[in-house]
């Protein structure tokens, strides 16, 4: 079970294998899911809309795809639209237009952060712990955040009424049972993190 | 919010990329964070203390106001700043939104 301990150079965080696993499927899930249809953005396919034949060289060299910002829409998965809310709550023409401007590198922000954690867990795969320095506490918490969120999505979970909802559920076969058990586990690690940086 | 850990002493988060810690009355425009059921009381009030520099009390009657009321203006400024505020606040998981004060 996940242990996690104060130690001068930070955090240190303590897995189990099966945990190192659960984790890792989580930041696989998380990554996709921001990922979203980036297959189809990439250099040198062509889309149906554009043709781009050729490896742009602007996008080549600066990273920038004025495509992908122009495409950058209401995400309609209730879990990506958590992730990445609107940004004015009367106002779709403001909230489309923050989303041209932010959407990739809000993405782009999460996914490194699911980068760091992979490494992570890498290490802990084979040291069976690791110490944390401050950026990767950071990239963990919002990470965990993140995790919660979409599984909290998926659970169908709004409000408070609905987490009792789930809590009282009956039949053990029910798929929402495993995935709520691991909704709470994230609850361990991010309180132990928080905890481990005087932050609870 | 969820509230399984007690409340308890903190040093002052790390991090703090705008320097002018308090909410500034003249501006016009605000970032709004609403409730959730997902999000940690300590890590909202942990993300207030990072990102805006407030002091933990602050930050602490900050997070209550959003559990509480549903939400809590966290921040003023100009349209740009906030526009900056709702992006770091999305960052770390947090819903926000802003719009004009008033």
């Amino acid at each position: 079970m996940v242990e996690i301990r104060r130690s001068k150079a930070g955090p240190k965080i303590r897995l189990a294998d099966e945990e190192v696993t659960l984790l890792t499927i989580l930041v696989d899930d998380l990554d996709a899911l921001l990922a979203g249809d980036d297959e189809e953005r990439e250099p040198g396919v062509a889309s149906p809309s554009g043709g781009r034949a050729n490896l742009d060289p602007l996008v080549e060299l600066t990273g920038l795809d004025v495509d992908a910002a122009q495409r950058a829409e209401r995400p309609t998965d209730p879990a990506l639209r958590r992730l990445l809310p609107d940004a004015y709550r009367d106002d779709e023409e403001a909230s489309a237009e923050f989303r041209r401007y932010t959407d990739q590198s809000l993405r782009g922000s999460k996914r490194a952060d699911a980068t760091i954690v992979r490494q992570g867990l890498a290490s802990i795969a084979v040291m069976g712990e690791r110490v944390l320095d401050d950026a990767q506490v950071q990239a963990w918490l919002r990470f965990v955040t993140d995790a919660r969120l979409m599984l909290a999505s998926r659970l169908g979970i709004e409000t408070a009424a609905d987490i009792d909802r789930i809590e009282m559920l009956g039949d053990r076969d029910d798929p929402r049972r495993g995935a709520y058990a691991v909704y709470e586990w994230l609850v361990a690690i991010l309180g132990g993190l928080l905890e481990a940086i005087d932050a609870a | 919010m969820l509230e399984p850990y007690d409340e308890g002493m903190s040093t002052a988060p790390a991090e703090v990329e705008r320097p002018e810690s308090d909410v500034r009355p003249d501006q016009p425009w605000v970032t709004v964070v609403w409730d959730d059921p997902v999000n940690l009381m300590d890590y909202v009030t942990y993300v207030f203390q990072k990102l805006f520099g407030y002091p933990k009390r602050k930050a602490h009657q900050l997070m209550m106001q959003v559990h509480v009321e549903g939400r809590a203006a966290v921040s003023s400024g100009t349209r740009e700043q906030m526009e900056n505020d709702v992006q770091r606040l999305h960052a770390h998981g947090l819903w926000a939104t802003l719009q004009k004060d008033g």
